[in-house]
């Protein structure tokens, strides 16, 4: 099934014994409602992943659902929020997930998108969610800290931490209130066996785990009678456009 | 006045033009189908001509290329989002003034249908136009131009009426060379043609003019007043700077230009004013005028509802006019976007099965 | 020259050219304009086409006011009308997006001897013509009109001259502008022509420089190989063909009394 392809990382094939390397992934939601403040999780990726590929993984490995695009690329929602509207006008300006790039000192925002964006570990990822945002550096950056170090302190001895909380789904309307740095290490054990593990058994790994994104996402996709309706009108309108055709030639 | 028996030619415009607003404001490929299959039923049942020298079959190639192009910028340049990866291509690396260009890379399934999709809406806007093209001549439209227009069209009736004509000299000139035994190809053949075509052109338009001038072409209707010409002039050009400031307010958003929309509303309807004020002053009639009747007001007014249709959809649940790959689901039609089609339909019914239309259309230019 | 100046600027046909040109130029260059203020999904940016029913009927008034305002009479009306067909024999060999049109080598040299706004009319009205006689009228023609009348426009406002000097600064002013006709009508496609899921797409909030990058390799990839052709092939022509259809315009321009037949400086700036 190609389900099961979900989640290579990009760049996994070629790299030749790819260093995983420890990236630092920030997601703050906001004033959003019934959601916590923000979190932080911390994610081993192959050289040459991008911040898409570490972000989507930092969510799935927690049990959260992928980040969804619109058909533009532009990233709507993180962790199923917000639930409708992409890039939606609001009062005063645009509801959206802001990107930037993190640093020693600020958070600078990101004129490229995450998914030109090779993960690099000393540049951690920032997501905030500005309920009416310009879509431009004057939106506000996240809270918390931009340095690596600060957000993922444990880098260092991951492999130390006992390997388990990553089965536990979190819904994401009750993530911790504080999702602070202890959990954020939780998310850098899913990855126990650093060295010895290949990338394509990780991969299976959190295919896995991987909640039913979509079907949680958009309620609708699950009937499909509207779809095949349709597409029985679709077949419908052909076959007189082709009779039409034939009709008019002979 | 005559009885009104096929939809008026701007009314097919009309038509198509909603129908291409209606594609420009869905993703939903599913519904971007549709649309795309009604415009094409309509198209084929209310056009006496052939369909393969149709401008709808051109169209149609141009709209598959974009589709094409597409698809193939999205496997070579495309973002590399998540998804479910069919192959990969070795990735190129950039000079760091190309920063951010990617090309190679995964190509996945994700990627291809929004490279699809996103050329599916582009499609059915060309097919829109295709099938206005189809439908009703553009020449049709011209004859229903308001007076500030007269001159304008008088130009271009020169122009259409003259290219076959200067095809023609160019062949008759090409055919002498080649009995003389000198180049009809390349630059010098170019040149040999070239300037006695355009000679014989220039001693023609004398003459026209002659002879436009000796019917009296270009005197100015005796019952004008300077005075109203002057106030339609500047209503135009106000209005048009006022639509420059608002339509830059628009795009840009509406916190740099406070009230942006209706701002070009009303520079819109300046413009329009100004135009009524002139267009009154052509006193001339015009022969066999087409009549604008009911027909012609549901033709126009369905490819407009069906506009309306999609955008109230959107509003009532945008999941059924925005669809995207990431993730994967199946694309839905509401009842409502379904509506948006059916209303589409409608010239079917107003519209004779034997349209007539052919019978305003003009000459075809000959391309041997 | 001060009773040139006052003629200009009493002519209400180039305000509105200038305005006119300014709403093109706005939509031709939005993703730029509003790289760092517009909405952050560039699905919102289909917005954009919408400009299009405003710059059609817009183009088409300025037309009339340039023929029925302008220096453009009765005969000047017979010439324009023939030119332009012309023109549309000159595109119809090669019709489509994307051709070898040699149309801008007879833009140049016309707008070259009858002046500014002859050029622009001509440009406009060639390409119009050629679209109602292929039956080819789409999105793009009246973003087509509006470049090739600039491209007129440019012609009529270049530099007093004569000879080869002239012949080549003509050549070399086809040059330029025939590319940039190919580069402004890629602007125009690319926010559509690329989606906006690729590396070389619009960024909405990019701001200019990511966006001016990314416009760069669209162009490069997509385009730079059929405008590089079609600006050598216009360029020889004037150089090779040019003088003797330099006279034949010159003469019919005695003939009518049609515009300046040498254009001597105008004051109206060349619109961006």
């Amino acid at each position: 099934m190609a389900a099961s392809l979900f989640g290579a990382a990009p760049g996994a094939a070629p790299a030749l014994g790819a260093a995983e390397r420890t990236i630092a992934v920030v997601v703050e939601f906001g004033s959003g409602q019934g959601l916590p403040a923000s979190f932080a999780l911390c994610v081993k990726e192959p050289s040459g992943a991008t911040d898409a590929q570490a972000l989507t993984d930092a969510l799935v490995s927690r049990g959260l659902p992928a980040p969804t695009y619109s058909s533009a690329g532009l990233l709507c929602t993180i962790a199923g929020y917000p639930s409708t509207g992409c890039g939606a006008r609001a009062p005063g300006g645009y509801s959206y997930w802001a990107y930037f790039h993190g640093g020693s000192s600020r958070w600078t925002y990101a004129t490229d998108g995450p998914a030109e964006r090779r993960a690099d570990p000393a540049v951690p990822e920032g997501w905030r969610f500005e309920p009416s945002g310009h879509g431009n550096p004057s939106d506000a950056a996240p809270d918390r800290p931009s340095a690596t170090a600060s957000i993922c302190p444990s880098t260092a001895s991951p492999a130390n931490q006992p390997a388990s909380p990553a089965s536990t789904t979190i819904p994401p309307s009750t993530v911790g209130v504080t999702t602070t740095t202890t959990s954020a290490s939780t998310a850098t054990t899913t990855m126990a066996p650093p060295a010895a593990t290949v990338p394509v058994t990780r991969v299976t790994d959190r295919t896995a785990e991987r909640p039913a994104a979509p079907a949680a996402v958009r309620p609708s996709a699950g009937s499909l009678t509207g779809t095949m309706v349709a597409v029985a009108a679709l077949g419908l309108l052909i076959t007189i456009g082709v009779v039409l055709t034939r009709r008019r030639r002979s | 006045m005559r009885r009104e028996r096929t939809p008026h030619a701007v009314a097919w415009w009309i038509w198509a033009a909603g129908l291409a607003l209606a594609a420009l404001r869905t993703s939903n490929p599913l519904l971007l189908a549709l649309l795309a299959a009604a415009i094409v039923v309509v198209c084929v049942a209310r056009t006496p001509r052939d369909l393969q020298q149709s401008p709808l079959a051109t169209f149609a190639r141009v709209a598959l290329i974009i589709i094409l192009v597409r698809v193939v910028l999205q496997i070579v340049f495309g973002q590399r989002l998540p998804g479910h990866v069919l192959f990969t291509l070795p990735s190129v690396p950039m000079p760091s003034w190309a920063e951010g260009v990617s090309i190679g890379g995964p190509v996945s399934i994700e990627g291809l249908l929004s490279a699809i999709t996103g050329g599916l809406r582009l499609a059915v806007v060309l097919l829109a136009f295709g099938a206005a093209n189809a439908l009703a001549s553009p020449r049709a439209v011209l004859r229903s131009l308001p007076g500030l227009l007269h001159e304008v069209a008088v130009a271009i009736t020169v122009a259409l009426c003259f290219a076959p004509e200067v095809l023609a000299s160019v062949r008759r000139i090409q055919q002498a060379r080649l009995l003389r035994g000198r180049p009809t190809t390349g630059i010098a053949g170019m040149r040999g043609i070239a300037v006695p075509v355009l000679e014989d052109a220039l001693d023609r338009s004398i003459q026209l003019a002659a002879s436009m001038g000796a019917r009296g072409f270009g005197r100015r209707p005796v019952s004008v007043s300077l005075a109203r010409e002057r106030t339609a002039l500047a209503t135009l050009i106000l209005g048009s700077m006022i639509l420059l400031v608002g339509g830059y307010g628009v795009l840009a958003g509406s916190s740099v230009v406070p009230g942006a929309a209706w701002l070009a509303g009303l520079g819109l309807a300046a413009v329009c004013l100004g135009v009524g004020l002139s267009g009154r002053r052509a006193a001339r009639t015009r022969y066999r005028p087409a009549p604008v009747g009911l027909r012609s007001v549901a033709c126009g007014a369905s490819g407009w509802l069906s506009a309306l249709l999609v955008v109230i959809a959107g509003v009532a649940d945008a999941s059924s006019i925005t669809w995207s790959p990431w993730p994967l689901s199946w694309p839905q039609v509401t009842p409502l976007a379904f509506a948006a089609v059916v209303i589409a339909l409608v010239p079917l019914l107003v519209a004779p099965g034997e349209a007539r239309v052919a019978a305003a259309r003009g000459t075809k230019i000959a391309v041997s | 020259m001060t009773h040139h100046r006052q003629r200009v600027l009493s002519n209400p046909g180039r305000i509105l050219l200038v305005v006119t040109s300014l709403l093109g130029a706005m939509a031709f260059l939005w993703p730029f304009l509003v790289s760092t203020t517009g909405s952050p999904d560039s699905a919102h940016g289909h917005d954009a086409p919408l400009l299009l029913l405003v710059l059609a009927p817009l183009l088409l008034v300025l037309l009339a006011v340039e023929v029925s305002r302008g220096r453009i009479d009765a005969r000047g009306i017979a010439v324009l009308g023939i030119l332009a067909a012309c023109g549309t024999a000159l595109r119809i060999p090669s019709p489509g997006v994307a051709g070898l049109e040699p149309l801008f080598f007879l833009l140049v040299l016309a707008g070259r001897v009858y002046g500014p706004g002859f050029g622009f009319a001509l440009g406009g009205l060639t390409i119009l013509v050629s679209g109602i006689a292929t039956g080819g009228i789409g999105p793009w023609l009246p973003f087509q009109m509006l470049a090739a009348g600039w491209v007129g426009v440019g012609a009529g406002l270049l530099p007093a001259g004569g000879g080869r000097a002239e012949r080549w600064m003509l050549a070399a002013y086809t040059a330029v502008a025939c590319l940039l006709y190919g580069t402004v009508m890629n602007l125009w496609f690319w926010p559509f022509g690329a989606g906006g899921a690729t590396s070389i797409s619009y960024v909405p909030g990019g701001g200019l420089m990511t966006n001016l990058r990314h416009f760069v390799a669209f162009d490069l990839a997509t385009s730079l190989g059929f405008d590089v052709p079609r600006s050598v092939l216009n360029a020889a022509l004037v150089l090779l063909v040019g003088a003797p259809v330099l006279v034949a315009l010159r003469r019919a321009a005695s003939r009518t009394a049609l515009g300046p037949v040498v254009p001597s400086r105008s004051e109206v700036a060349e619109p961006a």
